[in-house]
Protein backbone atom coordinates (compact mmCIF):
# COMPACT_ATOMS: atom_id res chain seq x y z
CA UNK A 1 0.00 0.00 0.00
CA UNK A 2 2.94 2.44 1.06
CA UNK A 3 4.78 1.18 -2.18
CA UNK A 4 1.48 2.37 -4.38
CA UNK A 5 1.22 5.70 -2.59
CA UNK A 6 4.47 6.98 -3.21
CA UNK A 7 4.09 5.83 -6.96
CA UNK A 8 0.52 7.76 -7.06
CA UNK A 9 2.36 10.83 -5.46
CA UNK A 10 5.26 10.86 -7.87
CA UNK A 11 2.70 10.40 -10.89
CA UNK A 12 0.95 13.16 -9.61
CA UNK A 13 3.66 15.53 -8.93
CA UNK A 14 5.05 14.80 -12.98
CA UNK A 15 1.75 15.44 -13.96
CA UNK A 16 1.24 18.55 -11.92
CA UNK A 17 4.45 19.89 -13.53
CA UNK A 18 4.03 19.14 -17.41
CA UNK A 19 1.13 20.65 -17.31
CA UNK A 20 2.31 23.53 -16.41
CA UNK A 21 5.42 23.86 -18.12
CA UNK A 22 4.81 22.09 -21.73
CA UNK A 23 1.45 23.73 -22.48
CA UNK A 24 3.19 27.29 -22.15
CA UNK A 25 6.27 26.21 -23.73
CA UNK A 26 4.41 25.12 -27.10
CA UNK A 27 2.63 28.59 -26.72
CA UNK A 28 5.47 30.19 -26.45
CA UNK A 29 6.75 29.04 -30.14
CA UNK A 30 3.73 30.81 -31.66
CA UNK A 31 3.62 34.13 -29.41
CA UNK A 32 2.78 36.53 -32.38
CA UNK A 33 -0.58 35.45 -32.14
CA UNK A 34 -2.41 38.70 -30.72
CA UNK A 35 -5.65 37.45 -31.35
CA UNK A 36 -5.38 35.17 -28.39
CA UNK A 37 -5.18 38.13 -25.54
CA UNK A 38 -8.22 38.33 -25.63
CA UNK A 39 -9.39 35.31 -25.24
CA UNK A 40 -7.01 34.81 -22.00
CA UNK A 41 -8.73 37.96 -20.73
CA UNK A 42 -12.03 35.77 -20.59
CA UNK A 43 -10.48 32.83 -19.37
CA UNK A 44 -9.17 34.55 -16.67
CA UNK A 45 -12.86 36.15 -15.86
CA UNK A 46 -14.48 32.74 -16.44
CA UNK A 47 -12.01 30.69 -14.21
CA UNK A 48 -11.83 33.26 -10.80
CA UNK A 49 -15.66 32.82 -11.02
CA UNK A 50 -15.06 29.30 -11.20
CA UNK A 51 -12.59 28.54 -8.62
CA UNK A 52 -14.40 30.88 -6.41
CA UNK A 53 -17.76 28.70 -6.99
CA UNK A 54 -15.45 25.96 -6.64
CA UNK A 55 -13.66 27.09 -3.07
CA UNK A 56 -16.76 27.54 -1.27
CA UNK A 57 -16.73 25.05 1.25
CA UNK A 58 -19.65 25.61 3.34
CA UNK A 59 -22.68 27.00 1.81
CA UNK A 60 -24.26 28.83 5.18
CA UNK A 61 -26.01 31.79 5.89
CA UNK A 62 -23.03 32.79 7.78
CA UNK A 63 -20.65 31.75 5.05
CA UNK A 64 -22.65 33.98 2.75
CA UNK A 65 -22.87 36.78 5.02
CA UNK A 66 -19.51 36.56 4.97
CA UNK A 67 -18.60 37.02 1.20
CA UNK A 68 -21.38 39.50 0.75
CA UNK A 69 -18.81 42.02 3.46
CA UNK A 70 -15.87 40.83 1.86
CA UNK A 71 -17.49 41.46 -1.80
CA UNK A 72 -18.21 45.50 -0.28
CA UNK A 73 -14.94 45.22 0.82
CA UNK A 74 -13.59 44.52 -2.43
CA UNK A 75 -15.67 46.58 -4.20
CA UNK A 76 -14.62 49.71 -2.12
CA UNK A 77 -10.94 49.13 -1.51
CA UNK A 78 -9.73 47.02 -4.37
CA UNK A 79 -7.53 45.75 -1.63
CA UNK A 80 -6.91 42.02 -1.77
CA UNK A 81 -5.77 40.92 1.59
CA UNK A 82 -8.43 43.28 3.26
CA UNK A 83 -11.06 41.15 1.27
CA UNK A 84 -9.41 37.47 2.60
CA UNK A 85 -8.96 38.98 6.23
CA UNK A 86 -12.79 40.70 6.42
CA UNK A 87 -14.62 37.27 5.36
CA UNK A 88 -12.12 35.19 7.67
CA UNK A 89 -12.91 37.55 10.31
CA UNK A 90 -16.85 37.94 9.56
CA UNK A 91 -17.10 34.49 9.47
CA UNK A 92 -15.34 33.93 12.67
CA UNK A 93 -17.38 36.68 14.37
CA UNK A 94 -20.39 35.16 13.22
CA UNK A 95 -19.79 31.87 14.81
CA UNK A 96 -19.71 33.26 18.13
CA UNK A 97 -23.01 34.23 18.23
CA UNK B 1 -1.64 46.29 -6.26
CA UNK B 2 1.36 47.25 -4.11
CA UNK B 3 4.00 44.43 -4.09
CA UNK B 4 3.71 43.65 -0.27
CA UNK B 5 -0.24 43.28 -0.89
CA UNK B 6 0.81 40.52 -3.18
CA UNK B 7 2.80 38.47 -0.29
CA UNK B 8 -0.18 39.08 1.92
CA UNK B 9 -2.96 37.69 -0.16
CA UNK B 10 -0.57 34.96 -0.76
CA UNK B 11 0.03 33.87 3.23
CA UNK B 12 -3.62 34.99 3.94
CA UNK B 13 -5.10 32.19 0.90
CA UNK B 14 -2.37 29.84 1.20
CA UNK B 15 -1.64 29.51 4.66
CA UNK B 16 -4.79 28.64 5.48
CA UNK B 17 -5.90 26.38 3.02
CA UNK B 18 -2.34 24.35 3.50
CA UNK B 19 -3.27 24.08 7.58
CA UNK B 20 -6.48 23.09 6.36
CA UNK B 21 -4.91 20.45 4.29
CA UNK B 22 -2.46 19.16 6.32
CA UNK B 23 -5.42 18.92 9.49
CA UNK B 24 -7.58 17.32 7.43
CA UNK B 25 -4.91 14.68 5.60
CA UNK B 26 -4.31 13.71 9.33
CA UNK B 27 -7.67 13.13 10.32
CA UNK B 28 -8.67 10.84 7.32
CA UNK B 29 -5.10 9.27 8.76
CA UNK B 30 -2.91 10.09 6.20
CA UNK B 31 0.17 9.26 7.68
CA UNK B 32 1.93 12.64 8.13
CA UNK B 33 4.89 11.72 5.86
CA UNK B 34 2.41 11.07 2.34
CA UNK B 35 0.76 14.36 3.73
CA UNK B 36 3.72 16.64 3.77
CA UNK B 37 4.98 14.97 0.54
CA UNK B 38 1.91 15.89 -1.48
CA UNK B 39 2.63 19.52 -0.38
CA UNK B 40 5.70 19.33 -1.68
CA UNK B 41 5.69 17.58 -4.84
CA UNK B 42 2.49 18.28 -6.28
CA UNK B 43 2.10 21.69 -5.19
CA UNK B 44 -1.65 21.73 -5.84
CA UNK B 45 -5.06 22.54 -3.63
CA UNK B 46 -7.34 21.10 -6.00
CA UNK B 47 -5.21 18.23 -6.96
CA UNK B 48 -4.33 17.20 -3.45
CA UNK B 49 -7.88 17.92 -1.93
CA UNK B 50 -9.05 15.42 -4.99
CA UNK B 51 -6.57 12.76 -3.07
CA UNK B 52 -8.12 13.12 0.35
CA UNK B 53 -11.50 12.02 -1.64
CA UNK B 54 -10.22 9.51 -3.48
CA UNK B 55 -8.36 7.96 0.00
CA UNK B 56 -12.05 8.30 1.29
CA UNK B 57 -13.21 5.96 -1.37
CA UNK B 58 -10.21 3.72 -1.58
CA UNK B 59 -7.41 4.54 -3.63
CA UNK B 60 -8.09 3.52 -7.40
CA UNK B 61 -4.84 5.03 -9.23
CA UNK B 62 -6.13 5.01 -12.78
CA UNK B 63 -9.03 7.46 -11.49
CA UNK B 64 -7.13 9.90 -9.24
CA UNK B 65 -4.46 10.21 -12.16
CA UNK B 66 -7.50 10.82 -14.35
CA UNK B 67 -8.69 13.42 -12.23
CA UNK B 68 -5.81 14.97 -11.89
CA UNK B 69 -5.29 15.55 -15.18
CA UNK B 70 -8.79 16.92 -15.58
CA UNK B 71 -8.44 19.33 -13.05
CA UNK B 72 -4.85 20.52 -14.48
CA UNK B 73 -6.12 20.99 -17.54
CA UNK B 74 -7.06 24.59 -16.46
CA UNK B 75 -3.65 25.10 -16.04
CA UNK B 76 -3.10 25.02 -19.61
CA UNK B 77 -3.99 28.49 -20.37
CA UNK B 78 -2.16 30.47 -17.63
CA UNK B 79 1.60 30.45 -18.23
CA UNK B 80 0.74 31.26 -22.09
CA UNK B 81 -1.85 34.05 -20.55
CA UNK B 82 1.04 35.69 -18.64
CA UNK B 83 3.39 35.13 -21.54
CA UNK B 84 0.76 37.44 -23.76
CA UNK B 85 1.38 40.21 -21.44
CA UNK B 86 4.79 40.24 -21.32
CA UNK B 87 7.15 39.76 -24.37
CA UNK B 88 10.20 39.07 -22.75
CA UNK B 89 9.39 35.48 -21.03
CA UNK B 90 12.52 33.35 -21.78
CA UNK B 91 12.25 29.77 -21.43
CA UNK B 92 14.36 29.45 -18.28
CA UNK B 93 11.71 31.65 -17.53
CA UNK B 94 9.14 29.25 -18.01
CA UNK B 95 11.23 26.71 -16.61
CA UNK B 96 11.42 28.66 -13.29
CA UNK B 97 8.20 30.13 -13.12
CA UNK B 98 6.10 26.72 -14.95
CA UNK B 99 6.43 24.23 -12.13
CA UNK B 100 5.23 26.88 -9.57
CA UNK B 101 2.24 28.73 -11.09
CA UNK B 102 -1.01 27.51 -9.18
CA UNK B 103 -4.50 29.51 -9.68
CA UNK B 104 -3.28 32.09 -6.99
CA UNK B 105 0.17 32.96 -8.15
CA UNK B 106 -1.40 33.13 -12.26
CA UNK B 107 -4.33 35.54 -10.93
CA UNK B 108 -2.18 37.80 -8.90
CA UNK B 109 0.02 38.17 -12.08
CA UNK B 110 -2.04 38.35 -14.93
CA UNK B 111 -4.02 41.45 -12.52
CA UNK B 112 -0.90 43.19 -12.67
CA UNK B 113 0.67 43.32 -16.06
CA UNK B 114 3.85 45.32 -15.41
CA UNK B 115 4.98 42.68 -12.93
CA UNK B 116 8.72 41.44 -14.19
CA UNK B 117 9.48 37.72 -14.40
CA UNK B 118 11.70 37.49 -11.47
CA UNK B 119 8.71 38.96 -9.33
CA UNK B 120 6.57 36.14 -10.56
CA UNK B 121 9.29 33.59 -9.79
CA UNK B 122 9.84 35.38 -6.10
CA UNK B 123 5.89 35.34 -5.47
CA UNK B 124 5.62 31.91 -6.77
CA UNK B 125 8.29 30.60 -4.85
CA UNK B 126 7.04 32.27 -1.85
CA UNK B 127 3.60 30.76 -2.35
CA UNK B 128 5.31 27.17 -2.38
CA UNK B 129 6.95 28.04 1.24
CA UNK B 130 3.90 29.26 2.41
CA UNK B 131 2.07 26.28 1.25
CA UNK B 132 4.67 23.49 2.85
CA UNK B 133 4.79 24.95 6.07
CA UNK B 134 1.30 25.63 6.54
CA UNK B 135 0.92 21.73 5.80
CA UNK B 136 3.18 20.89 8.17
CA UNK B 137 1.63 23.18 10.87
CA UNK B 138 -1.73 21.79 9.91
CA UNK B 139 -0.81 18.03 10.59
CA UNK B 140 0.47 19.85 13.75
CA UNK B 141 -2.65 21.47 14.86
CA UNK B 142 -4.53 18.49 14.05
CA UNK B 143 -3.87 16.68 17.54
CA UNK B 144 -4.54 20.09 19.29
CA UNK B 145 -7.20 21.87 17.57
CA UNK B 146 -10.85 20.60 16.68
CA UNK B 147 -11.32 19.99 13.18
CA UNK B 148 -14.36 22.43 12.71
CA UNK B 149 -12.27 25.58 13.89
CA UNK B 150 -10.36 25.15 11.00
CA UNK B 151 -13.38 25.38 9.02
CA UNK B 152 -13.32 29.09 9.53
CA UNK B 153 -9.71 29.11 7.27
CA UNK B 154 -11.67 27.72 4.38
CA UNK B 155 -13.21 31.02 3.81
CA UNK B 156 -9.91 32.53 2.41
CA UNK B 157 -9.77 30.88 -1.09
CA UNK B 158 -13.21 32.07 -2.30
CA UNK B 159 -12.42 35.42 -0.49
CA UNK B 160 -9.42 35.75 -2.86
CA UNK B 161 -10.76 34.45 -5.78
CA UNK B 162 -13.90 37.25 -5.37
CA UNK B 163 -11.14 39.56 -4.61
CA UNK B 164 -9.53 39.25 -7.96
CA UNK B 165 -12.91 39.18 -9.97
CA UNK B 166 -14.38 42.12 -8.84
CA UNK B 167 -11.88 44.74 -10.92
CA UNK B 168 -12.14 42.62 -13.80
CA UNK B 169 -15.91 42.87 -14.28
CA UNK B 170 -15.62 46.08 -17.03
CA UNK B 171 -17.99 45.57 -19.68
CA UNK B 172 -20.95 43.62 -19.94
CA UNK B 173 -19.11 40.50 -21.70
CA UNK B 174 -17.31 40.21 -18.59
CA UNK B 175 -20.80 40.07 -16.78
CA UNK B 176 -22.02 37.53 -19.09
CA UNK B 177 -18.97 35.48 -18.81
CA UNK B 178 -19.27 35.57 -15.05
CA UNK B 179 -23.00 35.24 -15.39
CA UNK B 180 -22.19 32.30 -17.52
CA UNK B 181 -19.02 30.50 -15.81
CA UNK B 182 -20.95 30.80 -12.22
CA UNK B 183 -24.18 29.64 -13.24
CA UNK B 184 -23.03 26.48 -14.48
CA UNK B 185 -20.72 26.17 -11.72
CA UNK B 186 -23.25 26.27 -9.25
CA UNK B 187 -25.38 23.51 -11.57
CA UNK B 188 -22.11 21.08 -11.20
CA UNK B 189 -22.23 21.87 -7.64
CA UNK B 190 -26.03 21.31 -7.07
CA UNK B 191 -26.07 18.26 -9.27
CA UNK B 192 -22.73 17.18 -7.19
CA UNK B 193 -20.39 16.58 -10.54
CA UNK B 194 -17.00 15.41 -9.78
CA UNK B 195 -14.55 18.41 -8.93
CA UNK B 196 -12.41 18.10 -12.59
CA UNK B 197 -15.56 18.91 -14.11
CA UNK B 198 -14.55 23.16 -13.42
CA UNK B 199 -12.97 22.94 -16.57
CA UNK B 200 -16.72 22.84 -18.31
CA UNK B 201 -17.67 25.94 -16.88
CA UNK B 202 -14.24 27.55 -17.27
CA UNK B 203 -14.49 26.38 -20.74
CA UNK B 204 -18.31 27.79 -21.60
CA UNK B 205 -17.86 30.88 -19.96
CA UNK B 206 -15.07 32.06 -22.46
CA UNK B 207 -17.39 30.62 -25.69
CA UNK B 208 -20.52 32.97 -23.99
CA UNK B 209 -18.26 35.81 -23.22
CA UNK B 210 -16.67 35.64 -26.98
CA UNK B 211 -19.62 35.21 -28.69
CA UNK B 212 -21.32 38.19 -26.63
CA UNK B 213 -18.25 40.20 -27.71
CA UNK B 214 -18.38 39.48 -31.09
CA UNK B 215 -22.31 39.74 -31.43
CA UNK B 216 -21.89 42.93 -29.97
CA UNK B 217 -19.54 44.04 -31.70
CA UNK B 218 -20.53 43.50 -35.00
CA UNK B 219 -23.61 44.99 -34.62
CA UNK B 220 -22.10 48.26 -34.46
Amino acid sequence: MQFLLIIIIIVLAVLSLVQRVVPWIFYSRFRENKRLENLFELFAISAFTSLFVYNVQNVSFISIAALSVALIVALKTKNLSLTIVTAILVYSISLLF
Amino acid sequence: MGGYNKYFSISFSYIPAGIAFGAFAIALRIPAPYAIMLSLLVFSGAVQSAFLGFWVAGIEPFSIILTAFLLNLRHTFYGAHIESQRKNVTISDIFKIGPFLTDEAYALAVSDSGMSNNAIFALSIYGYINWASATVLGVFLASIVPLHYLDILLMALPALFMGLLVPKLKGNYAIITVASAGAISIIGRILDFPSFFIIVPIMLGVIAGATFKKLSEGGK
